[in-house]
Parts: C-alpha cells; sequence; structure tokens
C-alpha cells in the first residue's frame, strides 16, 4: 500500500475516531434539539397547485402538492421516531425512519420554489450516526441488551470521516459560486450588499445590521468578504485531520452567530453538524448527575411507554403546536442555540490557543535545556 | 502495527473495499451535483450549501436590490399598499421572495406562451407546468382565486378591484446606507377581478 492510501485508509478509519459515550451524549443534544424544530411545512397546505414548482429530485415527477393529511402524517411520525431516537429505542429504526421522513417532509416543501440548505444536515446526520452506534450509549437498546455495546469503547471509524467530508464539500459549494460571482473583486463589497439586501427587501431590519451598516471601512467589508470565502473554504481542505477541522468549526459558529444577529438567518443545522466531530465525552464528567440521572429515567422506560409519549407528544404538536416555535420573525431558539455554539466554540479557541503557546514555551525550554 | 505476515480477516477486507468505495462516490457525485444544478436548476436532496452569490454591486460601487411591492385598490378608489412579508405570511419568511418571483414576477416581453413537450410535460409534470405558468403573460385562475381569498382575508369589508405588482430598484451608492430618495421602476403585473 503506498503512502497516499495509507493516509486515506487513516482518514477513513482512523482520524474520526470517538468514544461512543460522547456520540450517545451528541445523539441527545441531536434529538432535542429535533424535537423543538418539528412540525415543519404545515404552512404548504394552504397554497394551491399553482404555487407547485419542484426542484430536480423526488416532486418533479408529481403535476402539484399531497392531500391535506400528509404533511401532519408525515411529521407526527418524525415526532414518534425523534422520541424513539432519542430514548435509543430501536435506535437504527428511529433514526433512519426520521431522516427519510424528514426528507419527504422537506422535498414537498421544498416545492414552491425554495430549498433551504440549512436542514439538508438533518437528513444525512442521523443515517450516518446510526452507523457510527450513537444508540450504543446512553438508550434504551443498551439498557435491553445489558449494557454489551457499551463493552466496547470506541465508535465506528468511518461514519465521522463520511459526515465531516460531506460537510466540507457541501461548505465548498458555498464559496465556489462566491469566488466566482465577484465576492473577492477589490471595488465590490458583497457582504454590505447582501446585509443591505436583507435589511431593505426581506425586511430583517436590527439594531446590529444598523450598527454594522454604518462602518464605511472599505478594508473591513472586504475583509468580510474574504473572510467569508475562506471559512466556507477552510472545512474541505481541513477535513483530513480532525483537530484541524474542529478549529475551522469553531471559527465558522463564531460567523454563524454573526450571520444570526446581523441576517437573522439560524444555522443551526450546520452548527448540529459541526457538534458531531467534537468529543463530547469530556462533558460527561462535568455533567455526570445529569446523565446519570438519564440512565435512572431509562431504567424505568419501556417500549410501550415511550412510543405512547411519542405518539402523544405528536399529536400535542400537531393540535396544540410546538411551544417553543414562536411566530417571530427573529428566532429566539435559534440564536440561543448559535450564541452557545459561538461561546462554547469561544472557550475551545481560547483553550487551543493557550494548549499551543504552552507546547511552544515547553518546546522552548526543552531547546535550550539540550542545546 | 500490522506485521506483514499478519493474516487479514477476508470479510473485515471487503468491508473496507465498500467503505472505501461509498467515500469514492460520495466525492464524484459532487461534480455531477454542481452540473445537474447548472444545466437544470438546483437538486433536492445535494450536499449544499446556500451560495449568495453575487455582489449586486456595479463598477461604481452602487448597490441595485430587485424588491416588489403590491398595490391593492379597492372599488371605493381608494388605495393600500402591502408587502411581500404581508402578502404570504402564512409561509416562512425565507420563501416570500421566492414565491414573489415565481408566481408575480413581469410576464414575459414576448407574447408567446411557452407549451411544454408532451414528453416533458407527462414524465416531470411539475417542472414543465412550473415553466409554462412563469411564461404566462396573465396569471392562471387558480393562483388568481387564491389572491382574491388571500384580498378577502387581509380586507374583509373592502372589495378589491385589482392588485398590481410593482416591481422595482432599490439604489444605494457607495458607502450609502440610506436609499436614494426614488425607486426605479422595473416593471408591473396587474390582476383584476371581476
Amino acid at each position: 500500500m503506498t503512502a497516499n492510501l495509507r493516509g486515506l485508509d487513516h482518514f477513513i478509519f482512523e482520524e474520526y475516531r470517538a468514544p461512543k459515550a460522547g456520540l450517545g451524549i451528541y445523539r441527545l443534544l441531536f434529538s432535542t434539539y429535533v424535537l423543538t424544530y418539528l412540525p415543519k411545512h404545515l404552512w404548504v397546505s394552504t397554497f394551491p397547485n399553482s404555487f407547485f414548482d419542484p426542484p430536480i429530485g423526488l416532486t418533479m415527477f408529481f403535476a402539484g402538492f399531497p392531500g391535506a393529511y400528509f404533511f401532519p402524517l408525515v411529521n407526527g411520525l418524525a415526532i414518534l421516531a425523534a422520541v424513539c431516537m432519542l430514548f435509543g429505542y430501536r435506535t437504527r429504526v428511529a433514526s433512519i425512519s426520521f431522516a427519510l421522513l424528514l426528507f419527504s417532509c422537506d422535498a414537498w416543501g421544498y416545492s414552491l420554489g425554495k430549498i433551504v440548505h440549512r436542514d439538508i444536515t438533518l437528513v444525512f446526520v442521523p443515517i450516518l450516526m446510526q452507523f457510527a452506534g450513537w444508540g450504543d450509549t446512553y438508550s434504551l437498546d443498551s439498557r435491553r441488551r445489558g449494557g454489551r455495546f457499551e463493552e466496547e469503547e470506541r465508535s465506528a471509524d468511518w461514519p465521522l470521516a463520511l459526515l465531516a467530508l460531506i460537510v466540507g464539500m457541501a461548505m465548498m459549494t458555498a464559496a465556489l459560486p462566491k469566488v466566482t460571482s465577484g465576492w473577492l473583486d477589490p471595488h465590490a463589497h458583497a457582504v454590505r450588499a447582501h446585509i443591505l439586501s436583507n435589511v431593505f427587501v426581506s425586511g430583517h431590519a436590527n439594531w446590529f445590521a444598523e450598527q454594522m451598516l454604518r462602518i464605511r471601512s472599505g478594508v473591513f467589508w472586504k475583509l468580510c468578504d474574504y473572510g467569508t470565502v475562506s471559512i466556507e473554504a477552510s472545512f474541505l481542505l481541513t477535513v483530513v485531520r480532525r483537530r484541524a477541522l474542529r478549529i475551522v468549526c469553531a471559527v465558522a459558529c463564531l460567523f454563524h452567530l454573526a450571520i444570526t444577529l446581523t441576517m437573522q438567518i439560524a444555522f443551526v443545522g450546520n452548527i448540529l453538524a459541526y457538534a458531531a466531530v467534537a468529543d463530547w465525552s469530556v462533558v460527561e464528567s462535568r455533567v455526570g448527575g445529569v446523565l446519570r440521572m438519564w440512565n435512572r429515567i431509562l431504567n424505568k422506560m419501556s417500549a410501550p411507554v415511550i412510543v405512547g409519549a411519542g405518539a402523544a407528544l405528536a399529536f400535542a404538536y400537531l393540535r396544540f403546536g410546538n411551544p417553543v416555535q414562536l411566530p417571530q420573525q427573529w428566532d429566539p431558539l435559534g440564536t440561543s442555540i448559535c450564541l452557545l455554539s459561538a461561546l462554547v466554540a469561544g472557550g475551545f479557541l481560547v483553550g487551543s490557543v493557550r494548549d499551543f503557546a504552552s507546547n511552544r514555551v515547553k518546546r522552548g525550554i526543552s531547546f535550550f535545556r539540550y542545546s | 502495527m500490522i506485521s506483514p505476515t499478519a493474516t487479514v480477516d477476508p470479510n473485515a477486507e471487503r468491508k473496507r473495499a465498500k467503505i472505501r468505495l461509498l467515500f469514492a462516490v460520495v466525492i464524484l457525485l459532487q461534480p455531477v451535483q454542481y452540473l445537474v444544478a447548472s444545466r437544470f436548476g438546483e437538486p433536492y436532496p445535494a450536499f449544499m450549501m446556500p451560495g449568495f452569490s453575487g455582489t449586486m454591486t456595479d463598477r461604481d460601487g452602487t448597490v441595485r436590490l430587485t424588491n416588489v411591492k403590491c398595490k391593492v385598490d379597492f372599488r371605493d378608489g381608494r388605495v393600500e399598499w402591502l408587502s411581500a412579508n404581508d402578502l404570504l405570511a402564512q409561509a416562512p419568511d425565507s420563501y416570500r421572495m421566492s414565491i414573489m418571483f415565481h408566481m408575480f414576477s413581469l410576464p414575459p416581453a414576448s407574447g408567446a406562451e411557452w407549451q411544454p413537450p408532451a414528453f416533458e410535460a407527462r414524465l416531470f409534470p411539475g417542472l414543465a407546468f412550473a415553466r409554462a405558468r412563469q411564461a404566462q403573460q396573465e396569471l392562471d385562475p387558480e393562483t388568481k382565486e387564491w389572491l382574491k381569498t388571500r384580498m378577502e382575508t387581509l380586507y374583509p369589508s373592502r372589495k378589491v378591484e385589482a392588485v398590481t405588482f410593482v416591481w422595482y430598484e432599490i439604489i444605494f451608492s457607495a458607502n450609502q446606507t440610506s436609499p436614494e430618495a426614488a425607486d426605479r421602476p422595473i416593471g408591473k403585473r396587474e390582476v383584476r377581478f371581476q
């Protein structure tokens, strides 16, 4: 095997190996978020078939929207699957079902001439993570099998590497159109123009955007353009090194917070995908009490209780609405998640810089000691 | 470290080969995705993120933004103005301008309406009809009916005579954060009710 192939094999099978406990914690976070996010696209039924404008894909073979019962049914099943995913009951089936249900719901929801890109991560994350074994800890599945999964501490290796690669390629699809459409032109200020469009066309006027638009320095706006393209391209360039990718993800969390505050677009789907490459097992020692309590809850849970709870939640959401989905233009939950992720990312970056600096100092000391 | 003489489990090696193939397929899908997106429009699903392409800026730094507002004429002679956000309040705000462009943009300059080829209409009816609708001079009856119902919801006690979608450009001179006093009209699409 050549060195290149060995390097490729290392990336696929070694680089993204993670403790299974961390993946279990990540599953809890992911499932909790999707339960705040569903139901969706229920409004589509208020539009007639003449508004049907499908993208290239599944729905282009149809002439109009599905019947009025489609969205409540698919959302109800997706909520049930998300509850099963949260408790880790038949996690593999629940994760794949959730992804397929969300995909079909989104495919029809995006048939009004608009694709919301940031949500595609919510479809492919559960599919890949169930291969990684995210249902093997803090789950009913592991309890039912007497904790047999937990003996094998490390996850299946390749799914996280594939997820990182997909995120890297997806982010590159955001960088390339910018490069080819003038974002690098020294005379154009693309970020400024997009904020103006967001304020004056989309109606997202807010204090942060106003403050930002007051800045007249061309250098500042050009740095914003270059910075945006650089961050988006960095994902694919660093994907083979987990540590480097984590730093890029952390910087991107700060970038997403800036977008949320100025443009009111919360890229929570992206943040959840970045969170997959973090090592959540380090949280175990800090929130051990909460996780022990979660395990005690799992001990009292049974399959009928989980399915019943999922069905009851689906009914409540569809009948009365999701209480955390506030009918406001400023998405408070998305903004809070972006803010929290930026704080965690900031802490991680400060820690990384400190580690780097202390290593340099240690190396310097050992150099002088032995030279 | 695996020694050169160590035996390799053929099942494990087969599994690893399949996984390598999966990675290769995902990488190869990327150019296919680009090709489909540039030739036919963006596919779904796709591993794509929003491009925010274009700078909307002239060489002299002037920013030009396209926007639309709806003029509502009532039978009693009064006039009200609606934004896309008001008209399409049921849809999430990220959808509204896309729907406005697709449904209520300016009628095509040439009078000829586009009819999809029979094969395309049969195999991809959604795509074919969406394209045909965009080429219509007049709004189709179903959309007109929806618009009428929407006006009745927004103005329950008043009779609407016509809705005009006024497309215009908002112009910002270089480094200005307020638009120029006058918007530059691009064109209009009028929908009259009986």
